[in-house]
């Protein structure tokens, strides 16, 4: 029997999920749609990723070395945004790029700001849009999925020569719907928008394996359904409502939208990102909504073809503000309603 | 034809509409329907819902998803034959049971079998007399039309409003009916969920071991103070002789229990020893003689029925009863305020929800008898026919005893989904009858009083035995302990007696009074059992230096937290000391059960931020109402 014991604030047993357990699972979650890049894309896509995950891991060791900060790259964290990073991009961009927009992405976008949850943007949309504005040519060139000619347009670790590229390039769903080719229903039907045969970003194209890994999170509690359902909900009813293509149906136009381009990817893991994301449940859906109207609005409105990123973007801003306004009502505690009542009787 | 059918159902669907309104309305108000009076089948809610759900597509709709495979259809037709048959034999034999809930169970068997048969009779005709259907024809849309017209006779929704309006009037009849009911609803016997709350593992090692008595020490301590409220005021000097049950120390004070000593033997001293959880305070040291010589400060009262209320009252007061479920509550203060705001409900806490502890759990099973008694008591204070037993659904032996136990007595078992913090008591009062405490007010005020199974067989063993509180159930859990057991242990035994006798490893690092998610820390082991000491646990884990990382904002507590708050936001304001946000952000409903600490990734206390908060804000208040 010892005479000294510790003494602590309850409570005594604590649950085994950690910031690394977290993180964990959503790079479990991100796998397979990893896989299918690298068998839509050649085995080059493997590189991409593997780059920025390296590059984006090494820059935040980098930085709290220089600034005498505590190791934080055992939480994940950095794999996590240099996967997402890695997704996003095309799979012709040279070696270079997911450096370059890993260095912005987690020093900028994430360790300036004081580290993991203090961050007001999500690193990887940062990033991504930083290499967008920079190097627009390199990152809108799409790459024909599947196709045999990749194999020799597409070297592991070269750079992409450009008349390789002309050879195998494509066009997105999404910019047949800008242009208003009526073309897309024969050259992209939406079974390969679903499965992801079809140009885009590395981890963007197959819905179906995103969606796979967004159930994963949610059945490990790691997300909840609030943000997802709401985004992609929002876009489901304003493309059926107001549909802006005259070759197809409302519905075929609805699952176009919501199968292509980086919606998927964005509702399921991008909107998401805890530190950047409002964590009231009223809140959570406020800000999908608004997340699916400025994607549908610069979709429809804006100069580029695809809108998710920025709309992602401009949410986060907005989540501390949503928050601060969705507290929920506490237990036993009146209603708004009920408040607006008795000040109405005063 | 076709004008004609269209016209009958256009007259028809009139009348439908008028009954599913009536049905989904009855569905709504206690008593009127026949699983939402007091009681019920466990699945009632279930079937309940169906019935809403089912009142509320004939309500609007036209057209109804039909059946797809109709030989699949058909066996599942004969299997729900047979079901409601059973069931109405079932029913039947239950109405002539001699207790009241089983005839109303037998009431409810018969309604739904008679609903099921009733539904299966007329899919039955449209499907092999009515409408003459060749083979190829199944499968087509038009034959799916045809099947709407079983949705569109009101026979079924007829014959469900006369049998609800029946049973209603039954159920009142025998009950009785008060207005107060409309304003609260009892859905059925299993519970109703709270808001948050998580699942923890709950390590119950020591659930199956009986209790075990552990003779006391050479050396007892009783601390003045053993309750929320006022101190007590010893009553013995150093060299008195006392004697078992005798009261040492009490006070004018209201809000206040007198202590007794478990032991007979000599007062050493009376000064300031280690107290469990207010670290040093006054107790009354006694050397124990081993002859426990009684004394006779209550009397025994074997029929308490010619004892009024007062009187009743005045023995809880005396036997130094408080809640034993770990707040320490004095029992008496409870019931007099209670009385005054006209209680209609008076529930049992046996949640027991904190993980590793079994004390209520090993009542329950063991002395049953004493609980019933005491609930008995507690009834006739309040003037109540019912009471109600909240326990967790992961105790199943001890539903079972407790549900022969109460079987004719009007008490009524409420199994809850097992969640932590199922025993807290707002949380309890929503889980048993769905009724919200608004914030800061007391469970009285929507006419609920709770006690804790163990306070119960207390005031048992005062009125009917004449014996004060001097022993309680104790659980001694976790890794340092060599043998984990239940026991019995008499009030003011030290800490370190307990643990010896389940064998304290030398390697435990953290000892714990009460749960692991409640409970405080103790550093000495010379602090006494006292009243509220529902466990004692040792942990051997080496703590990890604190850790604490930063919020990530996964937003896992305010999902976690039964008191819908954002505890994040009140933590991240508490550190920057910004109290006034605290309490707008209601730091102050905080009722301290430690969900989001455990839940933090991050491994954040905030149960320790939101206790900073709460204490400020509650300063903040008062200094404020000074001000004024």
């Amino acid at each position: 029997m010892s005479d000294l014991y510790y003494v602590t604030s309850s409570p005594h047993i604590k649950s085994d999920k950690t910031v690394r357990s977290v993180m964990r699972d959503v790079i479990i979650a991100l796998t397979p749609a990893a896989i299918g890049a690298a068998l839509f894309f050649s085995l080059r896509a493997i590189v991409i990723i593997a780059v920025s995950i390296a590059s984006c891991v090494l820059f935040e060791f980098l930085y709290n070395l220089i600034m005498k900060k505590k190791q934080t790259i055992g939480d994940l964290s950095a794999v996590v945004t240099g996967l997402l990073l890695g997704f996003n991009m095309p799979v012709a961009v040279p070696i270079y790029l997911p450096v370059i927009g890993a260095a912005f992405a987690i020093i900028v976008g994430k360790m300036l700001y004081g580290g993991l949850g203090k961050n007001i943007a999500n690193p990887a949309l940062c990033g991504r849009i930083f290499l967008f504005l920079s190097f627009s040519s390199y990152m809108t060139t799409w790459v024909s999925p599947m196709s045999s000619a990749n194999g020799a347009a597409l070297p592991l670790f070269a750079n992409v020569s450009r008349s390789a590229v002309d050879a195998v390039s494509t066009a997105t769903p999404l910019s047949y719907l800008k242009s208003g080719n009526a073309a897309i229903l024969r050259d992209v039907p939406i079974s390969s928008a679903f499965l992801g045969t079809v140009g885009g970003c590395l981890g963007e194209t197959s819905a179906i394996l995103l969606i796979l890994g967004g159930l994963y999170l949610i059945y490990r509690r790691v997300i909840t359904w609030h943000i997802p359902i709401s985004y992609l909900g929002t876009v489901a009813l304003i493309t059926l409502i107001f549909p802006r293509f005259s070759g197809m149906t409302a519905f075929q136009f609805m699952w176009y939208n919501l199968f292509s381009g980086g919606l998927m990817l964005g509702a399921i893991f991008m909107a998401t990102d805890y530190a950047t994301s409002p964590v009231t449940p009223r809140g959570r859906i406020i800000y999908g909504v608004g997340c699916g109207l400025l994607t549908v609005f610069i979709r429809y409105f804006g100069g580029y073809p695809e809108g998710t990123s920025f709309a992602i973007l401009l949410m986060n801003f907005l989540s501390w503000f949503i928050d601060s306004h969705t507290t929920p009502k506490k237990f036993g505690g009146e209603s708004r309603y009920g408040k607006l009542i008795k000040k109405a009787k005063e | 034809m076709k004008t004609k059918i269209a016209q009958q159902l256009k007259s028809r669907l009139f009348y439908i509409r008028l009954l599913s309104a009536a049905v989904l309305i009855m569905s709504f108000i206690p008593r009127c329907s026949p699983i939402t009076a007091y009681g019920g089948e466990s699945s009632g809610s279930l079937v309940m819902s169906l019935g809403r759900l089912g009142a509320v597509i004939n309500y609007f709709s036209t057209e109804i998803p039909s059946f797809k495979a109709y030989s699949s259809t058909l066996f599942i037709l004969v299997i729900l034959i047979y079901v409601a048959l059973i069931g109405l034999l079932f029913g039947l034999l239950l109405t002539f049971s001699h207790d009241k809930d089983y005839r109303k169970h037998g009431r409810d068997a018969i309604f739904y079998s008679s609903v099921v048969l009733t539904l299966v009779f007329m899919v039955l005709c449209v499907l092999y007399f009515n409408i003459n259907i060749k083979m190829y024809q199944w499968g087509s849309v038009a034959v799916y039309r045809k099947l709407l017209i079983i949705f569109k006779i009101p026979v079924f929704l007829l014959v469900y409003t006369v049998l609800c309006a029946a049973i209603a009037i039954l159920n009142i009849l025998e009950n009785g009916f008060r207005v107060s009911d409309l304003k609260y609803k009892i859905e059925s016997e299993l519970g109703h969920r709270f808001k948050g709350g998580i699942h923890v593992p709950y390590n119950k090692v020591t659930r199956k071991m009986a209790i075990e008595t552990l003779p006391p020490s050479k050396t007892m301590v009783f601390p003045l103070s053993q309750h929320i409220g006022a101190a007590c005021e010893s009553l013995v000097k150093a060299g008195d002789t006392v004697t078992v049950g005798q009261k040492i120390a009490d006070t004018d004070a209201f809000v206040s229990a007198p202590v007794h000593s478990s032991v007979s033997g000599k007062v050493l001293k009376v000064c300031d020893m280690p107290h469990p959880t207010l670290n040093m305070a006054p107790a009354i040291v006694i050397e124990n003689d081993f002859e426990d010589t009684p004394s006779d400060t209550l009397t025994p009262h074997e029929d308490y029925s010619d004892l009024s209320n007062e009187e009743l009252i005045s023995i809880i007061r005396e036997a130094g009863i408080t809640g034993m479920g770990g707040a320490s509550f004095p029992t008496h203060v409870k019931i007099q305020s209670a009385l005054k705001d006209n209680v209609d409900m008076l529930i049992i806490n046996a949640a027991e929800c904190e993980p590793y502890l079994s004390n209520d759990n090993r009542l329950m099973l063991e002395n049953c008898d004493e609980l019933i008694g005491g609930i008995n008591i507690l009834r006739r204070i309040f003037g109540l026919k019912h009471a109600y037993i909240g326990i967790e659904a992961n105790k199943p032996r001890a539903i079972k005893t407790l549900g022969r136990a109460v079987h004719k007595t009007g008490i009524r078992v409420v199994v809850l989904r097992a969640k932590y913090p199922q025993g807290g008591e707002k949380q309890l009062i929503k889980a048993v009858c769905g009724r919200v405490v608004p914030s800061g007010k007391l469970p009285s005020s929507v006419g609920c009083c709770i006690f804790n199974v163990d306070t119960a067989s207390a005031v048992y063993r005062a009125v009917v035995k004449g014996l004060p509180v001097m022993r309680r159930i104790v659980t001694v859990a976790g890794d340092g302990v060599s043998r984990p057991a239940n026991l019995n242990v008499r009030l003011g035994t030290p800490f370190a007696d307990v643990l010896q006798a389940c064998g304290l490893k030398d390697e435990t690092k953290k000892i714990v009074m009460g749960g692991p998610m409640m409970g405080a820390c103790q550093y000495s082991l010379y602090a006494p059992v006292v009243k509220g000491t529902s466990g004692l646990l040792c942990f051997t884990e080496s703590e990890e230096e604190s850790t604490e990382g930063s919020c990530i904002r996964c937003g896992g507590c305010v999902s976690a937290c039964p008191m819908n708050l954002t505890p994040n936001y009140i933590g991240m304001y508490a550190k920057m000391r910004d109290f006034d946000k605290c309490e707008k952000l209601n730091a102050a409903d905080c009722i301290e059960c430690g969900c989001c600490s455990f839940t933090c990734p991050a491994k954040i206390p905030l149960v320790q931020y939101m206790r900073l908060a709460k204490q400020n804000v509650i300063e903040n208040r008062k200094r404020q109402v000074l001000k004024k």
